[in-house]
């Protein structure tokens, strides 16, 4: 099965109407059940024996990763303990680098809410600050996209298990603070995104303690390296180009604080409203989504 | 009660970890705890003295609040909201409503404050609940939400329209007493479930043309905007107070965690752990400077308080984040201690107005504030009042909150005289001079920015994010020139740990920490030592609330 064909079978997300969308899946978890729907469902797909399984090792060579990796965050995307019970367990890489997902759906859902919400007389997306904060998670989001799906030594697995357990959180948490009291509130069309947040958290946490050997500059350099190497294999009219290489290390360099600016800030923002205008993903692959 | 009667009943099962988790997890009120906190008399501390209650130091009441923040921020938010319920009154009423009001919280009555609205949150200005005048009152109609306590309260202060157009004279303030109200003309809304302090109340109310008395008017019609920008002063300097029992909270439970583990307590997570106690001591010291700022700097506090609101439950929420790290997988478990600190401690940075608006207040003041810095120097005496603990502060006197007029921040205007005072060539001398040239370049920027109160752009909130920590800065600084181990040793926060004092240990963590943040070089070696010290010192037992047997301890017992 496909990464698309998984999409269309579990349907749009939003559908209040959907069995296996946001608001049975937020039911399912104020009830805290495990979601059973979606547990048939993907049973009945048989991804377990489709080789979802083996992210990092029995599917060969980058482009049969990148396609394992997105059959799992067709499911991350909507509930991540759905997937956490058909990920391989002890692999964190393929969990974070599904977890991306997750945090497609975060932005997802934090967008719709900035173009909603009006406050001070204009939506909170025409906020200047917001749409560089918004900027910021999507470079975020493209950074672990590059990382999860770049080639990594085993060495040096643990650096890049915490670059994206920090990168991840740090994004959800970057949204919760757009979203504000909104996101503290357990209902509404908003509700998502707390359960998100805490399965975000999760992950990242499974991720593992710091114990000691930790070596940051070799995370930096693997981050920096698999940004690079998108950017120089992509034929895609957006990652071809050098804008988005340039904001992705300047927020690697600069840390927390960085945001967009100027005709940067812009052009990210240009990209992504184009993207959620169009129901595509966030990430590397742009892929359509059901909607 | 001090804080010592306090600590002794928060020892009461009420406060059983198990307990607040099962009640978390059945998202109950936290009847007891709170029962237990009415008898002690916290409320008391609720109410200026001169209203006849013992608030009388907000800064002496920091240690208070931090202390039952400390076991369950839920309990502390359910319990305080009376606090913020009231203080429009302590700002802008008269002494008789002020004293009815001091006498009911002191008997036990629970106060809300009804703020926000379903579709405006944050804007105020955009406030649809409306108050017209009736035969002997008025007339409330409209809908406030997300209200702390909205259904449980006895009173609630509402913040209502009384001029259709609106604008800066266009609301007022009035204290509605809800046992008063024809029962016909208003109703509560249902709580609404939330990500964290699920047990906490947080509803609402309706009212459909409800009628309350001339008498429950606050201060003058037309006057509410301003009386509850003045209240939000008073309420987000005392946010303070519930971040930092979060992190002391966060502190706790990384220290049982490691030190109950059968593997050795490696460098790295020493390091981590002291890197956060570094960050506990950087809010703690802004948490501080803000309260006895109250005091002796009030005109000062649209800045000081904005500052302490984004700053302080910022810096907790990525000390928390670190800490998570650090326990790994037990962080994440659901239902567990910390998975319930991390849920409810984000509240803190949401209500009261949000980290981005507090930031946004600051910006407004950037003009003003760049030239109080150039025209050097502030409010010394101001300054060595609020850095010296243990001097006696002036009483509060709400009429000199000001509101936009006479921004300046003494504390920042006051540190290029700080840092001369320190002795030359020691290394926090070194930072103190790197923290000295950041904050001259972060004015020289903040003349640049296109001020704008529409269109404020992401590098304007850059520099507030730069003022905050250089504030926090000169908040350090200060405390190290204004006290001494003696001097502080009755102090019951980080800054009353002795072992911290020799050498400048907490000193030097602390700016080490601030300079990292705003991207200034440090010396990484000597830093990270001062962080693994700090860590491994915490380790050992040596501050009282995060010892491996807090926080069953008292301070007294402790010392």
């Amino acid at each position: 099965m496909t990464p698309d064909e998984l999409e269309d079978q579990l349907g749009d997300p939003r559908d209040p109407g959907n069995p296996l969308g946001f608001a049975a899946i937020v039911a399912a978890d104020e009830r805290a059940l495990d979601f059973v729907a979606g547990q048939r469902a993907l049973a009945g797909f048989d991804l377990l024996t489709d080789g979802l399984v083996p992210v990092s090792g029995v599917i060969d060579g980058v482009a049969g990763r990148v396609e394992a990796l997105e059959l799992l965050r067709t499911v991350y995307r909507r509930d991540p303990r759905l997937g956490t019970r058909i990920t391989a367990p002890g692999d964190q890489l393929a969990r974070l680098g599904a977890a991306v997902g997750a945090l497609d759906t975060g932005l997802r859902t934090t967008l719709r809410h900035a173009g909603t919400r009006r406050l001070y007389g204009r939506t909170v997306l025409d906020l200047p600050y917001i749409r560089a904060s918004l900027a910021t998670v999507f470079v975020d989001l493209l950074i672990c996209d590059a990382v999860a799906t770049c080639p990594v030594p085993p060495p040096l697995v643990a650096e890049v298990v915490q670059v994206l357990a920090r990168r991840l959180t740090l994004a959800m948490r970057e949204l919760s603070v757009i979203l504000g009291a909104r996101f503290y509130v357990r209902e509404g069309e908003h509700a998502i995104f707390g359960k998100l947040l805490r399965d975000v958290e999760v992950i990242c946490r499974s991720a593992g303690p710091i114990t000691g050997s930790s070596q940051p500059a070799a995370g930096t350099a693997i981050t920096v390296a698999a940004c690079l190497s998108v950017w120089r294999a992509s034929q895609d009219p957006f990652l071809s180009e050098p804008t988005w290489l340039h904001a992705a290390l300047a927020r690697i360099e600069a840390g927390p604080r960085w945001r967009p600016t100027g005709p940067v800030a812009g052009w990210l923002v240009g990209e992504l409203l184009t993207r959620h205008a169009e129901l595509r993903s966030f990430g590397l692959t742009r892929r359509c989504l059901p909607g | 009660m001090d804080l010592d009667q306090l600590e002794e009943r928060l020892a009461d099962p009420a406060f059983g970890p198990d307990r607040l988790l099962a009640l978390d997890q059945r998202e109950e009120f936290p009847t007891q705890a709170c029962q237990v906190l009415d008898e002690v008399g916290l409320q008391r501390y609720y109410v200026p003295t001169r209203h006849g209650g013992r608030l009388s130091d907000f800064s002496a009441s920091l240690p208070l609040l931090r202390a039952v923040a400390r076991r369950d921020l839920t309990v502390m938010i359910a319990h305080g909201k009376t606090f913020l319920g009231a203080v429009s009154v302590w700002v802008g009423g008269d002494a008789e409503q002020a004293a009815r009001l001091g006498e009911q919280i002191t008997g036990g009555a629970v106060v809300s404050w009804g703020l926000t609205e379903r579709d405006h949150g944050s804007d105020l200005f955009a406030g649809e609940v409306s108050a017209e005048p009736a035969v002997d009152g008025w007339l409330l109609t409209g809908e406030k939400w997300l209200i702390n306590n909205a259904t449980r309260g006895d009173l609630i202060c509402v913040l209502a329209r009384t001029r259709a157009a609106g604008g800066p004279r266009g609301f007022s303030s009035f204290l509605v007493d809800k046992r008063q109200l024809d029962p016909a003309r208003f109703r509560c809304l249902p709580k609404v479930p939330t990500h964290g302090i699920r047990g906490a109340e947080i509803s609402g109310i309706s009212f459909d043309r409800a009628w309350v008395p001339a008498t429950a008017l606050v201060g003058a019609a037309g006057e509410g905007l301003a009386i509850t920008l003045r209240a939000l002063q008073l309420t987000r300097t005392g946010c303070a107070a519930l971040s930092l029992g979060a992190a002391d909270h966060g502190l706790s439970l990384a220290v049982r965690h490691l030190t109950g583990a059968a593997e050795p307590i490696g460098v790295t997570q020493r390091r981590v752990l002291g890197e956060a106690v570094a960050a506990v001591a950087v809010a703690e010291a802004v948490g501080v400077v803000a309260t006895r700022s109250i005091h002796a700097l009030p005109a000062e506090l649209t800045a000081v308080s904005a500052i302490t609101k984004a700053f302080v439950p910022t810096v907790v929420e990525q000390l928390l984040d670190r800490l998570g790290e650090l326990l790994g997988p037990v962080a994440g478990q659901p239902g567990g201690e910390f998975d319930k600190l991390r849920r409810d401690h984000p509240i803190v940075g949401i209500f009261d107005g949000s980290t981005l608006v507090n930031r946004n207040a600051l910006i407004n003041q950037f003009p003003k504030l760049a030239g109080a810095y150039r025209a050097l120097p502030g409010d010394r005496a101001g300054v060595r009042a609020v850095t010296t603990l243990g001097v006696s502060l002036p009483e509060f006197d709400p009429q000199r909150l000001s509101l936009l007029s006479r921004s300046a921040c003494s504390l920042i205007q006051e540190l290029p005289e700080a840092v001369g005072r320190l002795p030359a060539g020691s290394v926090l001398t070194r930072l103190a001079t790197a923290l000295l040239t950041a904050t001259d370049d972060l004015h020289h920027e903040l003349t640049t920015v296109q001020s704008s109160v529409r269109d404020v752009p992401p590098e304007a909130f850059a520099l507030a994010e730069r003022f905050e920590l250089c504030f926090a800065g000169a908040a350090v600084v200060g405390l190290w020139l204004g006290n001494t181990t003696e001097s502080v040793r009755c102090w019951p926060g980080l800054l009353g740990w002795a072992a911290a004092w020799p050498d400048a240990l907490w000193a030097r963590a602390a700016l080490g920490w601030l300079l990292t943040e705003l991207g200034v070089e440090v010396d990484a070696g000597q830093r990270d030592d001062a962080y693994l010290q700090l860590g491994t010192d915490l380790l050992a037992g040596g501050w009282w609330p995060v010892g491996p047997e807090a926080p069953a301890t008292s301070p007294k017992e402790r010392r």
